[in-house]
């Protein structure tokens, strides 16, 4: 472990905290204090106090193998946490899954968009599925996603299939219309609108990866703020085990296989064992199947197409997203990603990339 | 400017700086006008509105042409015959009245005792020479805090800065008027003719932590008893700037207060140097630098045979009277300050 | 004088300046504030004292007819730079170009992008404006060249390229038309210091071509969603035309007329200028070419207020916008939206609050309080 006292990008953050001055950034603060002690240590022996001044939660001793890694060159959790305050004004694009959906529709598949249960207003049909499902005329089957519009907050997200006016899911069943108080209460609950939107199938390549969770493809975006050049920083693909029961977050035994930016191939896959130890391996621990080596089916038109996005929003400085590949293979959009850096940095530290570094240096983060 | 201490040292014993910050950020760009762009939060918004008021409520009205510049700079309309500011660049140098309300917000929690006298003067009636607090008036009493019978002058000034009521004086006690709002009742130990009024503005400097002068002018009193002609509209005064590394005076200078008719010119002679000012402003700065550290303040200081007292102290700086000769805040300590601050 | 309608409150705005605490709505009456101070217009003492209290500038007393309607039924300039905060967090995308054009395009025709230039960069779009500088081009094509962020300003070019050669047209002063070899055409951003961006030329159809042809002459439409029915309500629309003044746009601010449509009907009314020669008479005919304006109807104008509905829901996180369309023969094409529009253009017809959905919003949203301090509360 270094003990180099100074770190790369000038964080201590517990010298920061001294310096916050405004409201925004003392939430921040809080917000971070909050998942600190949440968190979970992943029986490690971590060094709180190690951990707290350089702003990474607890279970990154373990994720990131502190005890032997040089932790400076790792994006700690207070700065991905405040990685969205990059785009200032705009970080609203990536936040708000409606504008985002319609953002990007000119560049790779997205969920149709069949209702928004506002906070303050009756629900609005946004297709003529959705509002022929209500009116009680036919119309044809969906399966639809239940989801916050604002990306960050804490919400419910779950997964209907609507037959006849009639859903079914979550352990539930009945008509569409009680569906929209249900949501109403989740909406009101949690001071947020819900999204209802189509739920994309995953194609082969990405059901091979698991076929028990809905798998990711989750990417880093920027650009060379001097240029104004694209770049993509890390891909991973996530993938669940039988362990964590159709959810990707590592602590709960989800895998990340990271993506060579150049080529598409897939490299080692890295997840938590039973035991909270970090393990790498070339096969799906519960399939035995082959990850590393393989390649990101059409990997050349998806990196265009990722670079195409950065390049045209012109107005966006970092994106973190996640990505399906469907039945023909065409990439298609899930969402905004979460800004959990485990699943890059469990393979290597993003800081080791200077673009990357440079980006965040030049955005004060 | 004097510092008391070569840069970056701090005696042992005194309060760490910890005035407030006013904007989100220090920025490099000290214009007036980028300044008010970036006020955005509700303390200042609501100084510039106050401020904003004022300006449209004076008689005459500028022609726009002059009161756009003079508004969106800060600067109340008398201040750009005062001032001189046609010159361009000029108004930056001087601190402008919308700063001079703002400024008081770097005190941050220490701003209650500044605007309140009775509390400042029992607070800190041992760390600063100041005029006797012999009692006040609170709801229709006069209430006497030593023995009763001492001989006057006594000068009655509202007890909170807020309100504008000019102070008054009297030859004994019996004089003072028991109705209106709270007011304290100050002793003056004695009363000349030609007597001076020593305005001293004094800032934190943050390079030193220490309280600097940032600018000081001496007033001649021409009062006699049951008037105090130095602070209401309309009031006609002669001023000469001290320069606070010796206590030498310029020349006296008069201006009418709010007044937009061209400024009387400089008499020719300069004004007598102030008497002891050395000890004085040692006394003043020592007195300071014991007191929790204030962010900004204005003493009044009547001038005294050996040395001075205070009369009053204020967290609103008078702009007019201290920059009648030129402006404040072109010195590297105001620089610092304002930097500092984000003000 | 016309009567106040019995859903507005007399002494409306003095109540609002009075209301304003927060620090958002106390910015924007200090940006009211600074720019009264420098409004040259000549007032008296007292008009300067109502105005300052009732929160207009004072050069809407050249500008709107106080003495025809009650001052409670315009919308003031306070209230207009409040509107900025209806759309919230979603302004962004009237403010963005480039993402308007990325939310906009996947619900109705808006001008197709060819390139940004940003940081001495072009970011290419489609590779025309490779072809552009290679001299590929095998038919001229025509650009117009705009900055990137909103809020008016800033130059305009309109870039006419063939295979050999780019004449540009410009209100920048001093290069108001001047030619660059295709090889060179990126030296149009030599002086820029913002991004900009190059879309396709619109060449609108023939009714607007005939109104003024030596510019491109759009309509503004201010859309409004009743907080109530979530249903998209049109406040009011204006034909802009350009004039020699204003060449080569049709910006009011520049000299450029207003012209009130009907609504309902599609017929425009006479034509109006806030600035240059042409300030002052209402315009039956076009000032510099005689054509006819009152009177006149908006071709396929049902279509056109059908379409900018439709759009409106479609798009369910806006809330107030002053669209701006080019009307084509047989379409529409949405060039950008504002989401303050100015509202001079529309005001100096007749006032905005006699519409009591316009009220309901800017009520819902705060910018219409009917009750004063002292609790003289509006029963309507």
């Amino acid at each position: 472990m270094s003990a180099t006292p100074t770190l790369p990008l000038g964080i201590d953050h517990k010298d920061y905290i001294k310096t916050l001055s405004d409201t925004e950034k003392h939430f921040a603060w809080k917000r971070y204090t909050d998942a600190f002690w949440n968190s979970d240590p992943l029986g490690g022996n971590a060094k709180a106090e190690f951990l707290f001044r350089r702003g990474f939660l607890r279970d990154k001793w373990v994720l990131y193998n502190l005890e032997r890694h040089d932790a400076e060159a790792y994006v700690s959790d207070f700065q991905a946490a405040e990685i969205r305050q990059a785009n200032g004004i705009y970080a609203n694009v990536l936040d708000d899954r409606m504008l985002l959906i319609h953002t990007l529709t000119g560049y790779c598949a997205v969920p149709r968009i069949h209702a928004l249960r506002g906070l303050d207003a009756d629900e609005v049909s946004l297709s003529p599925e959705w509002a022929a499902h209500r009116a009680g005329r036919p119309a044809a089957d969906l399966d639809i996603q239940i989801l916050p519009l604002l990306s960050g907050l804490q919400g419910r997200m779950e997964t209907v299939a609507l037959r006849g006016g009639t859903f079914t899911g979550f352990g539930k069943e009945g008509s569409i219309h009680r569906l929209s108080n249900i949501v109403k209460d989740w909406s009101l609950a949690s001071r947020v609108p819900y999204l209802f939107t189509d739920a994309f199938e995953q194609g082969p390549f990405m059901s091979g990866l698991f076929p028990g969770s809905k798998n990711r493809l989750s990417v880093i975006l920027t650009r060379d703020l001097t240029s104004w050049e694209p770049l993509v920083v890390a891909a991973v693909l996530r993938f669940g085990s039988r362990r964590s029961e159709g959810r990707l977050d590592m602590a709960a035994g989800g895998m990340s296989a990271p993506v060579d930016i150049q080529s598409g191939q897939v490299g080692q896959l890295a997840c938590l064992d039973a035991k909270n130890r970090v393990v790498h391996a070339k096969t799906h621990p519960d399939l035995g199947a082959r990850i590393a080596g393989l390649e990101v089916p059409g990997w050349a038109d998806i990196r265009k197409t990722l670079l195409r996005i950065v390049d045209e929003s012109s107005y966006m400085r970092v994106a973190m997203l996640d990505f399906t590949l469907l039945q023909d293979g065409s990439l298609a959009l899930l969402g905004p990603s979460s800004t959990e850096m485990a699943p890059y940095q469990v393979h290597a530290p993003l800081l080791q990339a200077p673009a990357f570094a440079e980006v965040l240096r030049k955005l004060a983060l | 400017m004097t510092l008391f201490l070569p840069k970056g040292t701090r005696p042992p014993g005194l309060h760490p700086a910890a005035p407030r910050v006013i904007y989100k950020t220090v920025r490099k760009n000290l214009s007036h006008e980028s300044r008010i762009g970036r006020i955005d939060r509700s303390e200042t918004l609501n100084e510039f509105h106050a401020f904003s008021e004022d300006f449209h409520a004076r008689r005459p009205r500028l022609d726009p042409e002059y009161a756009g510049p003079l508004h969106n700079r800060g600067f109340l309309p008398d201040k750009g015959v005062l001032f001189d500011l046609d010159s361009p660049g000029r108004a930056d140098q001087y601190l402008s009245d919308l700063q001079a309300r703002i400024l008081p917000l770097v005190n941050g929690t220490r701003q209650a005792a500044l605007r309140n006298r009775l509390l400042f003067w029992r607070l800190h009636r041992a760390s600063v020479a100041m005029a006797e607090l012999v009692g006040s008036v609170q709801g229709g009493r006069l209430v006497l805090s030593g023995e009763a019978g001492l001989p006057g002058p006594f000068l009655t000034r509202p007890a909170l800065t807020s309100d504008a009521t000019s102070p008054s004086c009297h030859a004994d006690l019996s004089g003072i008027d028991r109705d209106g709002p709270e007011r304290i009742i100050l002793r003056l130990p004695q009363w000349q003719a030609g007597q001076r009024l020593l305005r001293v503005a004094v800032i934190h400097d943050p390079g030193t932590g220490l309280p600097v002068i940032l600018g000081a002018t001496v007033i001649a009193l021409t009062d006699t008893l049951g008037s105090w002609q130095v602070d209401g509209a309309g009031a006609t005064l002669r001023v000469a700037q001290i320069d606070p590394d010796t206590g030498l005076c310029g020349p006296y200078g008069a201006m009418i207060r709010g007044s937009l008719s061209p400024t009387p010119p400089t008499e020719p002679d300069p004004a007598p140097p102030v008497a002891n000012w050395w000890a004085l402003r040692i006394a003043l700065t020592g007195a300071l630098a014991r007191i929790p550290l204030l962010g900004v303040a204005q003493f009044d200081i009547l001038e005294t045979a050996d040395s001075g007292i205070v009369l009053d102290v204020t967290d609103r700086l008078d702009t007019a009277s201290l920059q009648r000769h030129g402006p404040l805040m072109g010195s590297d300590a105001a620089i610092r300050f304002l930097k500092e601050f984000g003000l | 004088m016309t009567a106040l309608p019995a859903f507005l409150h007399p002494d409306h705005h003095a109540a609002l300046i009075e209301s304003l605490s927060d620090p958002v709505s106390l910015k924007h009456l200090k940006r009211f504030r600074m720019d009264f101070s420098k409004d040259p217009t000549q007032i008296s003492d007292s008009q300067a004292d109502w105005l300052f209290a009732q929160g207009f500038l004072p050069e809407k007393t050249d500008l709107y007819d106080f003495g025809a309607y009650d001052p409670a039924l315009y919308l003031s300039d306070i209230q207009r730079w409040l509107t900025r905060e209806i759309n919230g967090a979603y302004s962004i995308v009237f403010n963005n170009k480039v993402l308007f054009t990325q939310v906009f395009r996947n619900f109705c025709k808006v001008a197709p992008v060819n390139a940004i230039w940003r940081n001495g960069r072009v970011i290419s779009y489609d590779g025309v404006w490779e072809q552009c500088v290679a001299g590929a081009l095998t038919q001229p094509r025509k650009f117009v060249i705009k900055p990137l962020g909103g809020g008016g300003g800033g130059n305009v070019y309109f870039v006419t390229v063939d295979a050999k050669r780019a004449v540009i047209e410009s209100n920048e002063k001093g290069r108001e038309q001047f030619t660059l070899p295709v090889a060179r055409l990126g030296d149009i951003f030599k002086t820029a210091h913002v991004p900009f961006m190059v879309n396709e030329f619109i060449y609108q159809g023939a009714y607007s071509q005939a109104l003024y042809p030596r510019t491109v002459n759009t309509v503004r439409m201010l859309v409004v969603r009743d907080p109530e029915t979530l249903q998209p309500h049109v406040v009011r629309t204006v034909q802009r035309m350009g004039t020699a003044s204003s060449y080569p746009i049709d910006n009011f601010t520049l000299g450029g007329l207003s012209a009130e449509i009907d609504v309902e009907t599609g017929v425009l009314g006479p034509a109006v200028a806030a600035a240059g020669p042409h300030k002052g008479p209402k315009w039956d005919f076009h000032p510099n070419t005689g054509e006819p304006i009152t009177g006149l109807v908006v071709p396929n104008w049902p279509d056109v207020i059908r379409k900018m509905k439709s759009l409106f829901l479609q798009i369910p996180y806006i809330a107030y916008c002053g669209f701006d369309l080019i009307l084509m023969d047989d379409d529409v094409v949405v060039l950008e939206g504002n989401s303050y529009s100015q509202v001079r253009l529309f005001q100096m017809h007749r006032p905005l609050l006699s519409d009591p959905v316009y009220v309901k919003v800017l009520k819902h949203y705060g910018i219409y309080v009917p009750e004063t301090l002292n609790g003289d509360r509006d029963e309507n």
